[in-house]
C-alpha cells in the first residue's frame, strides 16, 4: 500500500535532485538552450567571485543566529507565562500563533505596508509619539532592510517556538515543579535549576530548526525586497531564484542549489540524530 | 504585624498581576495589530486607505469585497495594469487556488492514509528508516529541486497547468500526511482489528470498516493542516504558473511595489485569502502541537 | 512535634466538590492513612495539607496555627509523590541535596546528611547516577531520601508504593513503617490499597466522594465499620452484604427471603432503638461464615457456586436462591462447584446496617 507514496517520492524528489547535480556542471540560458559543460566553474565563481552569494550566505547565518537569539528566549518566556496563567493563556497562545499559519505572502505584504515610508503604520506611529527622526523607508534603506525583515520573521516564528516549548513543558510531570515548590525554590531558582535544564534538548532542536529554516527561507524576502536594496537582503534561496529565472543562468542556479542541499542535508542529519535519540530513549 | 505583611504581599501581588497584564496587552497588540490593520484596510475606500494620518474611525464599507467578484466599478477606476488584472481576474485566481488545493489534498490524503496504515500496522521491513527518510525530505528546502522540476515540467507540458501543480503539491504534502496519519493510527489499539482478522474479515474491509472510523478526527486534523500548507504555497506557484493558472499568493505578491494601487481592494482579497487558515487554526487548536512540530516534540497531547 | 488539624475544609474545582467539609485530626508522631477509591478526594486532601492547593473554605492548622496562607516550603513538610518526581537532570546526590542547598546549609553539613540518609536507605552506591538509570525501587528510595533528609515535621506520601511490583511493595511497606516508627515523624499517607492501610496505619481515615466516612484504628475500621461502604471497602474478599427483613415482633428473627437468621436480643434491642427496619442490610465477613460438607446442627443448605483456592486458604462462594455468600474455609474442605454444602453465620459477628442510610446499627 505504501508503493504509490514511494513512486511519488522518487519521481518528485530524488530524480530532480540527481538532475540538479548534473545541471550544476553546465552553462546555458533560456534564449540559447545550448548546454556547455563547464565542470566546477559555477562553484568556483560562486565562492570566489560572487559577492552577492557570499553576502546571502552571511545573511542566512545572521537570520539563523538572530532567530535563535531572539525567538528562543522570548518563546520560552511566553510559554512559561502561558502555562502559569492558563485562564488568559489559551487565547494568548492562539493569537501569537496566528502569524505562523497565515500565508507568508500575505504576511509579507502586510508588513511591507507597515514599513511603507509614507503611509506605513510604523513611521506614522513614530511621528505621532515624537520620534519622527527615526522614521525611514525601512525596507528601502540598506541599513535597516535586513533588520526590518528580521522583525517580521520574529513576528511569524515566535508563536512556533512558544508552541514547541509549551509542548515540552507539558510533557514534564507537574509533580516535578510541585516538588520544587516544596523544596523551597523561588520562581527564578525553579526556572534556572529545573525548567531550563529540562529544556536544554529542545533548545538545541530549535536552534537546528532555525538554521535549517534559514536555508529554506524564500517567500518573505522575495515579496518584501526581492533581495534589495542593492542585493543586501538576499538569502541563498532568493539568489538562486534570481540567478536561475531572472538572470537566465539555470546552471549557476543549480550550483547554488547544490550548495544549499549540502548545507541543509548536514543540518537535517544532525537534527534527525538528536530527535531519534530522544525518540528511542 | 501579620496584617501589615499580608497587605504588603497583597500589594506586590497586585502590582505583579498588573505588570503581567500590561505586558500581555502589549504583546497582543504587537501580534494582532498587523492582522487588524489588514482587515481594517479592507473595509476602507481607496481614499480612506491612503489618508495620512491613518484613519482609526471611519465608516466601514464592504464595497471592496463586492468588487472582488462583481467589479464593474473597479474596472473603470483601474489605474495600473496590475489593477486591471485584478479587476478582471480575481475570481480566476481564487478558483485556481481552490482547485489545486482540493485536488492535491484529495490525492495526498488517499495515498497518505493507505501508506500510514500499512506503516503503522504491517510495519514492513525498514519502516523506521523509511519514516525518517520521509521526514528528512520534508525538512530539505524545496527550492533545491526547483530548477530540474521547471525543465521537467516544461518538457512534459506540465508547466502552467493545474495538473502540474496538483502533482507537485501532492508530493510535497505526502510526507506530512503519512507522518501525521501514522501517529494517529499508532494511537488506536490494534486489538479490534486483530479480532476481526482472526474472525476472517478481509484486511481491506477491516481497514475501512474498523481502523478508518477510529481515526476520523485525526484525518480531519491532517486534512486541515494540508489545506493550510497547500493554500499558502508560493514558490512553485510563482515558478510554474502563468496568467491562466496563477494562484492567489502569486497575484498578491505581484501587487507589491505598485504605486497608487487600491490598497482597500488588495486588503480585501488578502483578507479572504487568509480567512480559511484563520478559521482552520481555531478549529484545529487541539492538534496544533502535533501538526506544527511534526513529531519533533514528544508528549504533545 | 507536629499535629495537623483540618477544620471543615472544603475544596471545589468548579462545581465538583473534591473535598467536602472534612474534619481531621492527626496527632503528633501518628501514622495516618487516608484510604479510599480513586476520586474520593484523598489526594486533594493531602495536597491541601501540603499547600499545593488552597482550600475553598475551612482551616488547616499545624500545631494549632493556621497555615492556609503559608507556601509549601514554609510548612516544614516533605512530600513523596506517586511518580516520585525526581529531578531527571540531576544526580541522586543533588536530588537529595537541593532543599538543603536552597536553605543555605553549609556544604560539609549537606555532604554529611546526604551520606547519612543514603546509608539509612541503602542507596549510597547510587549517588552519582541520574534517576533515569535507576530501577523503580531505587527511585522510590531516593524519593523517600529526599523527604527524610530535610527532617520535616510532617511526611506527606501520595501512594508512594503503587508503582512498584507486588513483592517489592510488600517489602517496602514494612520498611517504611519501621522507618516512620524510628523517626517518629507525623505521617499522612494516601492509598487506595486497604492492605497497605491496615498494615501501616496507626489510624485510618476512609474517604468517599470528598467526605470522611470513618476515622479509627485499623481494628476499629475492620470490626466496626461505620457504614456499608467502609465495610465493603476494607477486607478482602469483601464483606458479604445482603438485604433482610425483620419479621418477629421481638426483632430477633430476620429473613432474607431464602433463609432466616436468629439474632440475640441485645442486637434486636439496638435495631428497635435505632428506629430503622423492618428493612435492613446484613453484613458478615467470609471468615465468620462456617462451611461444611456434611449437615450440622443449625446449618443451612446451599450449592457451591465457585471455589477459589489460594493455597493456605480457600474461599467458597455459596449460592442460596438469589443470594451469594463467600465463606472462608481450609483448603482441605474438599468442595467442588455444584456440590451441596452447609453453612452457618457466626451471629455475634453480624453487622446490621440501616437500609436507607447504610449506616451501621449494630
Amino acid at each position: 500500500m505504501s508503493l504509490p507514496a514511494l513512486v511519488f517520492v522518487i519521481l518528485f524528489i530524488y530524480y530532480p535532485l540527481v538532475q540538479m547535480f548534473y545541471l550544476s556542471a553546465f552553462r546555458w540560458n533560456f534564449v540559447n538552450p545550448n548546454m556547455v559543460f563547464v565542470g566546477l566553474e559555477n562553484f568556483t565563481r560562486m565562492f570566489l567571485n560572487d559577492q552577492v552569494y557570499l553576502r546571502s550566505l552571511l545573511n542566512v547565518v545572521l537570520l539563523a543566529g538572530q532567530s535563535s537569539a531572539i525567538q528562543i528566549p522570548i518563546g520560552v518566556a511566553l510559554a512559561t507565562i502561558i502555562l502559569r496563567y492558563r485562564r488568559i493563556g489559551g487565547l494568548f497562545w492562539a493569537i501569537i500563533f496566528l502569524p505562523y499559519v497565515i500565508s507568508s505572502v500575505a504576511v509579507s505584504l502586510i508588513w511591507t505596508w507597515m514599513y511603507n515610508p509614507y503611509f506605513g503604520s510604523i513611521n506614522v506611529f513614530l511621528r505621532a509619539v515624537g520620534l519622527g527622526f527615526l522614521a525611514r523607508p525601512w525596507l528601502g534603506d540598506i541599513n535597516t532592510a535586513l533588520i526590518a525583515i528580521f522583525g517580521t520573521v520574529n513576528w511569524i516564528y515566535i508563536g512556533l517556538t512558544t508552541t514547541m516549548t509549551i509542548a515540552t513543558l507539558k510533557s514534564i510531570p507537574p509533580s516535578i515543579f510541585e516538588s520544587a515548590r516544596i523544596d523551597g525554590l523561588s520562581g527564578f531558582q525553579e526556572f534556572r535549576k529545573i525548567t531550563l535544564p529540562l529544556l536544554k534538548e529542545l533548545i538545541v532542536v530549535l536552534m537546528i530548526i532555525d538554521i535549517a529554516g534559514a536555508f529554506k527561507f524564500f517567500d518573505l524576502i522575495w515579496v518584501m525586497t526581492q533581495g534589495g536594496p542593492s542585493d543586501s537582503t538576499h538569502v541563498t534561496t532568493t539568489w538562486l531564484y534570481r540567478a536561475a529565472f531572472r538572470s537566465s543562468e539555470p546552471g549557476y542556479g543549480a550550483a547554488i542549489g547544490v550548495t544549499i542541499f549540502i548545507f541543509s542535508f548536514v543540518i537535517v542529519q544532525l537534527l534527525i540524530k538528536i530527535t531519534r535519540s530522544r525518540l528511542t530513549r | 504585624m501579620a496584617n501589615l505583611q499580608n497587605n504588603r504581599r497583597g500589594r506586590r501581588k497586585i502590582l505583579r498581576t498588573v505588570l503581567i497584564y500590561f505586558a500581555t496587552i502589549i504583546a497582543v497588540i504587537f501580534f494582532i495589530f498587523p492582522i487588524y490593520w489588514l482587515i481594517a484596510t479592507s473595509l476602507k475606500t481607496r481614499a480612506q486607505a491612503f489618508s495620512t494620518p491613518p484613519l482609526f474611525v471611519w465608516e466601514p464599507t464592504v464595497r471592496n469585497f463586492i468588487d472582488i467578484f462583481l467589479k464593474r466599478q473597479t474596472e473603470i477606476e483601474a489605474i495600473t495594469g496590475q489593477e486591471l488584472e485584478l479587476a478582471t481576474g480575481a475570481e480566476t485566481f481564487f478558483y485556481n487556488s481552490f482547485i489545486v488545493t482540493f485536488s492535491s489534498i484529495a490525492i495526498a490524503t488517499v495515498i497518505g492514509v493507505l501508506a500510514a496504515y500499512s506503516f503503522s500496522r504491517y510495519q514492513p521491513h525498514g519502516t523506521n528508516t523509511l519514516m525518517f527518510f520521509i521526514l528528512s525530505t520534508r525538512m530539505l528546502p524545496a527550492i533545491v529541486v526547483a530548477i530540474p522540476i521547471y525543465f521537467f515540467y516544461r518538457s512534459l507540458g506540465l508547466y502552467n497547468t493545474h495538473i502540474g501543480l496538483v502533482l507537485l503539491y501532492t508530493m510535497f504534502n505526502l510526507p506530512f500526511a503519512v507522518w501525521m496519519m501514522k501517529s494517529f493510527f499508532d494511537e488506536v489499539p490494534r486489538d479490534i482489528e486483530q479480532a476481526a482478522l482472526v474472525d476472517g474479515s478481509n484486511p481491506i474491509k477491516v481497514f475501512y470498516k474498523i481502523a478508518l472510523p477510529q481515526v476520523l478526527v485525526g484525518l480531519g486534523a491532517t486534512i486541515g493542516f494540508l489545506i493550510i500548507n497547500v493554500w499558502n504555497e508560493f514558490l512553485f506557484a510563482l515558478l510554474l504558473t502563468e496568467r491562466a493558472t496563477r494562484t492567489v499568493p502569486v497575484m498578491i505578491a505581484g501587487t507589491r511595489g505598485e504605486v497608487g494601487i487600491n490598497w482597500g481592494l488588495i486588503a480585501a482579497i488578502e483578507t479572504l485569502y487568509i480567512l480559511p487558515a484563520l478559521v482552520l487554526i481555531f478549529v484545529l487548536q487541539r492538534f496544533l502541537l502535533r501538526g506544527m512540530t511534526f513529531g519533533t516534540v514528544r508528549g504533545a497531547k | 512535634m507536629t499535629e495537623v488539624r483540618l477544620e471543615k475544609v472544603s475544596k471545589y474545582f468548579g462545581e465538583t466538590k473534591a473535598v467536602d467539609n472534612v474534619d481531621l485530626q492527626v496527632n503528633d508522631g501518628e501514622f495516618m492513612v487516608l484510604l479510599g477509591p480513586s476520586g474520593c478526594g484523598k489526594t486533594t486532601t493531602l495536597r491541601l495539607i501540603a499547600g499545593l492547593e488552597k482550600p475553598t473554605s475551612g482551616l488547616i492548622l499545624f500545631n494549632g496555627e493556621v497555615v492556609n496562607e503559608l507556601e509549601p516550603k514554609d510548612r516544614r513538610i516533605a512530600m513523596v509523590f506517586q511518580d516520585y518526581a525526581l529531578y531527571p537532570h540531576m544526580k541522586v546526590f543533588d536530588n537529595l541535596a537541593l532543599n538543603l542547598q536552597v536553605r543555605g546549609v553549609p556544604r560539609d553539613e549537606i555532604r554529611k546528611r546526604v551520606s547519612e540518609t543514603a546509608e539509612l536507605l541503602g542507596i549510597k552506591h547510587l549517588l552519582d547516577r541520574k534517576p533515569g538509570q535507576l530501577s523503580g525501587g531505587e527511585q522510590q528510595r531516593v524519593a523517600l531520601g529526599r523527604a527524610i533528609i530535610r527532617e520535616p515535621s510532617v511526611f506527606l506520601m501520595d501512594e508512594p508504593l503503587s508503582n512498584l511490583d507486588a513483592a517489592l511493595r510488600a517489602r517496602m511497606r514494612g520498611e517504611l513503617k519501621k522507618l516512620q516508627e524510628r523517626l517518629k515523624t507525623t505521617t499522612i499517607y494516601v492509598t487506595h490499597d486497604q492492605v497497605e492501610a491496615m498494615v501501616m496505619a496507626d489510624r485510618i481515615a476512609v474517604m468517599r466522594n470528598g467526605k470522611v466516612q470513618q476515622i479509627g484504628s485499623p481494628q476499629e475500621i475492620y470490626n466496626r465499620p461505620a457504614n456499608k461502604f467502609v465495610a465493603e471497602f476494607v477486607g478482602s474478599p469483601k464483606m458479604n452484604v445482603f438485604d433482610a427483613t425483620v419479621v418477629s415482633r421481638e426483632h430477633t428473627k430476620l429473613t432474607t427471603g431464602e433463609f432466616d437468621i436468629n439474632i440475640p436480643s441485645s442486637m434486636a434491642q439496638r435495631i428497635v432503638e435505632s428506629g430503622s427496619g423492618p428493612e435492613v442490610m446484613v453484613g458478615i465477613r467470609p471468615e465468620n461464615v462456617a462451611v461444611s460438607t456434611a449437615y450440622q446442627e443449625g446449618f443451612l443448605e446451599a450449592t457451591v457456586y465457585l471455589v477459589e483456592d489460594i493455597g493456605n486458604l480457600s474461599f467458597v462462594t455459596l449460592q442460596v436462591g438469589d443470594i451469594l455468600i463467600v465463606a472462608q474455609a481450609p483448603p482441605s474442605v474438599g468442595l467442588r462447584v455444584g456440590d451441596k454444602a452447609y453453612f452457618s453465620l457466626l451471629v455475634e459477628k453480624l453487622h446490621i446496617f440501616d437500609k436507607k442510610t447504610e449506616k451501621l446499627i449494630v
